[in-house]
């Protein structure tokens, strides 16, 4: 009988493996839709919009005619509509209040969708927290990761296009589009983080009245870094070059077809605000293509910091001139070229406005002292700048965590409560 | 009368031939009990039924006739945590409806894999042995649930696709021919079998395809449009398998096989189902620059299932293999033996279906040959598989007149290593390893066996980012991370006449 244990024994282990081996796991499929299935939206992505001029003969600034690469003249943008101001059948076509968000440098018009704005608009809004409101979000340029939304040819008129409230203009084309705004400056919020909190208030400086709340988060906000007047944006000219390795003796070999993220800031500063063309005329011909001949151009005769040969721009030469000489030092030369840079600083804008340009504009800030590329010295410095000309902006000051620092957009999501907040209570009812 | 029977149930057996698998790549593993319960280290041993499948001629050295039938039961226990998820151009990665970050399971199945032979020794040209045999030589069999399209791209359609959304079916059965004769007395045999190759192809996969229209109607989220495609058919081929069996001395015996399965056209019927972006505003009354139903653009925004059935061909490229094997009798009750194999697994490179006589397109889109093109495209899954090993080490042990234990460890290399073109069509994450063990009882004429398998790989494989090398605009692998584990039982009935 005992030799019959053994093989007992291993019939017994047998049947243990098998029963353990073909159980069913199921397929762990959920059953309700989750995070990965969310990503989503309302009325995007119809909203992209060539904004060029409506004729030939136009006196209407160009806007996004001579962009580099950029042939149709599109603005990406990507918008969330609620469900109560969309028409009828789909919604209430109730119309709502506008914000306008803009990207920092090297990001789309999902950037802020990619950060969990659905997510939180449709639970602050259900919770009551916030108002429904129509989010527009733009995205940046995509060759050279974007142009500070500031005003030139090669760099576009991004000042007519955010801000402007002609016909020709963001604000009247989504009302255009979408019916469900509310067409009034007091239900007009804007926004942005890094290169996107400039122009945001750029814009808001350039056109005031367009918007009556703004709410951005650490950028560029004072290019000369304000306290001293020799940090800011000063202070990066030598991590450009050592992005490239560059160094005085082929400081005219500055690359632009690199993904080199602080060369790159300066690419689109400096088309700009220090192109080369300072000024062009043209003429439009349409026929089964648009052609666009560039008739007479003002260049900037100084090549001490000219960089020629701009990567694959599609349209003439689109040279542009760094604020910086080969030492990394400021240079300025007989044409002013880091003046030309000053003249865009938020502090000039803001002298250049007229009285009160921010008198009846809300402001929200926020800034971390870990924010990449001093940003934190320059959202600091525009803050003391506002306090100093009798505004009052409201400062969130935010750290990261341990291990998780605040250096870049790690904290956009909690940036995104802060100022959808922020702009709802200020739509007011 | 009975031995009639026992014939024609065998035969009959033949019909019933299905799934299984487990060497490297869609290679299976093996049949019978004492060849599979030593872990398929069975080449230098080859005295039973199954040496149409590891040796043909050990048939020569077999001096009774012989009929028996084995079934192996299979589960795979393989686990996919997908990283599917596309790059825009700044970087930024975003979702496309892929159950991300979730550890998914293959569906609960048991596989089984039956297989039956006979071999008759007859008085032909001296003394020949031939024999006819059943088995897989290729098999594999897996389906996956891995998608649901994002709320943003179509809301209309949540838990309505299939729940086998990829899925491979591949059997490949041999009816096997088998001739061995001795060549030199007691000493050294070959064997050769003629194979007639059946295959049969059900795949099921889904394609991120991309949307032909432009901007905006591909924009994001609407710039890739799931394909659910079904293709179902089967095909004929040949094979060749040969072997030699050396009996060096009393105790030590050497075999060299080789097996070369010819390529085999598989055809049939297919099923491409498009899930179309919904787009409520692009379509709705209220919005005055709406798409007009009967356009191509409300064919790509009002978010219905497009259906198309078509005829399908693709090649199946079977690898061929090489093989050494050596037993030793090391005592009178204990045999080990050690096989090593070489498959060129570089052969198989993928499917690529071919369709035609496509029946119907929706009519938008045979207004625009670039829509056209797009609904009726040929699909290609790729693979870029590299030639694998195996080392098997076993033994048995005749505890007593009645009863035998075996037992056997293996190693085998993946085909898949260094290549990013995975996808759960085929989960060979990595080099495993095989234990095996279990018992054999003869009664008079008749041998029982019965062995449990199980397959472990150490390691995890994880695949990043999405590649498309052959530029076909068709995604060829599956980013995630994949793990996998086998089971199998096999249970062994052999008369001896």
């Amino acid at each position: 009988m005992q030799k019959y244990i053994p093989i007992g024994l291993l019939l017994i282990l047998t049947a243990l493996l098998v029963g353990a081996g073909c159980s069913d796991r199921g397929t762990n499929v959920p059953d309700t839709p989750t995070e990965y299935a969310v990503e989503r939206w309302q009325i995007s992505p119809l909203l992209n919009h060539a904004f060029s001029p409506p004729s030939p003969d136009t006196t209407y600034s160009p806007q996004l005619l001579m962009q580099i690469r950029n042939e149709n003249d599109i603005q990406e943008i990507a918008a969330y509509i609620p469900k109560v101001a969309m028409p009828a059948p789909l919604g209430e076509g109730k119309k709502v209040p506008l914000l306008v968000l803009l990207p920092p440098q090297d990001a789309d018009k999902y950037f802020y969708f990619d950060h969990g704005l659905l997510q939180i608009v449709e639970e602050l809004t259900e919770e009551g927290v916030i108002q429904p409101m129509v989010i527009a979000c733009l995205g940046n340029d995509r060759v050279f990761g974007g142009y500070f939304f500031g005003n030139s040819y090669p760099a576009g008129f991004y000042d007519d296009i955010i801000a402007d409230t002609s016909e020709y203009g963001l604000v009247a084309y989504l009302n255009s589009r979408t019916a469900a705004t509310i067409d009034s400056p007091s239900k007009r919020g804007i926004g942005g983080i890094g290169m996107g909190a400039y122009g945001a208030f750029r814009a808001v400086l350039k056109h005031p009245g367009t918007y009556t709340s703004i709410a951005v988060a650490d950028g560029p906000l004072d290019f000369d870094g304000g306290f001293n007047g020799n940090r800011g944006l000063i202070d990066l000219f030598d991590d450009a070059l050592a992005e490239q390795g560059l160094s005085p003796a082929n400081f005219k070999a500055y690359d632009t077809s690199a993904a080199w993220p602080v060369s790159r800031l300066f690419i689109g500063g400096a088309l700009a605000f220090s192109p080369n063309d300072t000024a062009c005329t043209y003429q439009i011909l349409f026929g089964i293509k648009r052609i666009v001949n560039i008739l007479t151009r003002d260049q900037i005769p100084d090549s001490t910091t000219l960089i020629e040969d701009v990567v694959k721009a599609d349209m003439g030469d689109w040279d542009f001139h760094l604020p910086f000489d080969g030492s990394g030092a400021v240079y300025e030369g007989p044409y002013n070229i880091w003046d030309r840079w000053m003249a865009n600083d938020l502090e000039t804008l803001l002298g250049d406005a007229g009285a009160g340009p921010l008198d009846n504009v809300n402001i929200w800030i926020g800034t971390s002292p870990q924010a990449k590329w001093g940003y934190h010295e320059m959202t600091e410095s525009w803050i003391q700048t506002l306090q100093n000309n009798s505004y009052q902006p409201d400062v969130y000051r935010y750290n990261g965590y341990d291990g998780k620092p605040a250096t870049d957009n790690q904290y956009v999501y909690e940036l995104i409560k802060q100022m959808l907040i922020f702009h709802s209570n200020n739509f007011g009812d | 009368m009975g031995i009639i029977r026992i014939i024609a149930s065998v035969i009959l057996l033949f019909g019933f031939l299905s799934p299984g698998l487990l060497a490297s790549g869609f290679e299976n593993t093996g049949i019978g009990t004492r060849a599979r319960g030593m872990a398929g280290a069975f080449r230098a041993i080859a005295d039973d039924w199954t040496a149409a499948y590891y040796n043909p001629a050990g048939y020569a050295f077999i001096y009774d006739n012989q009929m028996g039938t084995s079934n192996g039961f299979t589960h795979f226990r393989n686990e996919l945590t997908p990283d599917y998820r596309y790059t825009d151009d700044f970087g930024n990665t975003y979702e496309t409806g892929v159950y991300n970050d979730l550890t998914l399971y293959n569906q609960h199945q048991i596989n089984y894999m039956p297989s039956a032979g006979f071999l008759i020794r007859v008085p032909l040209w001296g003394e020949t042995v031939f024999g006819l045999s059943g088995y897989q030589p290729f098999d594999n069999r897996l389906q996956w649930t891995v998608f649901e399209p994002l709320l943003a791209y179509n809301d209309s359609i949540y838990h309505k696709i299939p729940a086998d959304q990829i899925k491979n079916d591949l059997d490949v059965v041999a009816f096997q021919l088998t001739a061995a004769r001795e060549f030199v007395q007691d000493e050294l045999s070959i064997g050769v079998g003629l194979q007639v190759l059946r295959g049969d192809l059900l795949l099921k996969n889904l394609t991120l395809r991309d949307n032909p229209m432009d901007s905006p109607l591909n924009d994001r989220p609407y710039d890739k449009v799931p394909e659910l495609v079904t293709n179902d058919g089967s095909g004929w081929g040949f094979g060749f398998k040969a072997g030699l069996l050396w009996k060096i001395n009393d105790k030590l015996n050497m075999a060299l096989t080789g097996s070369v399965p010819f390529e085999i056209t598989v055809s049939g019927t297919s099923n491409l189902t498009y899930i179309m972006p919904k787009n409520d505003f692009a379509i709705s009354d209220g919005n005055p620059d709406r798409y007009l139903a009967g356009t191509v653009e409300y064919l790509f925004s009002d978010g219905q299932a497009v259906g198309i059935d078509a005829d399908y061909e693709t090649k199946l490229k079977l690898p061929a293999s090489f093989g050494v094997g050596f037993a030793y009798q090391a005592s009178e009750k204990l045999r080990v033996a050690l096989d090593a194999e070489y498959t060129l697994w570089s052969s198989f490179d993928g499917f690529e279906f071919t369709y035609s006589n496509f029946r119907g397109i929706p009519v938008p889109a045979e207004q625009d040959q670039t829509v056209t093109d797009f609904f009726t495209s040929n699909l290609t899954y790729a693979t870029d598989w590299k030639n694998t090993g195996k080392v098997a080490l076993g033994a048995d042990y005749r505890a007593t007149h009645y009863i035998s234990f075996v037992g056997g460890v293996s190693f085998d290399q993946s085909p898949t290593r260094d290549t990013k073109e995975i996808t759960p069509l085929f989960v060979d994450p990595g080099d495993k390893y095989g234990f095996n063990g279990g018992i054999l009882a003869s009664v008079n004429q008749w041998d029982i066996g019965l062995i449990t398998s199980y397959y472990y790989y150490p390691d995890d494989l994880t695949v990043t980012g999405v590649v498309d090398p052959n530029n076909d605009g068709i995604d060829d692998n599956f980013p995630g991370t994949y793990n996998a584990a086998a089971y199998e039982t096999v249970l062994s009935v052999t008369y001896r006449f």
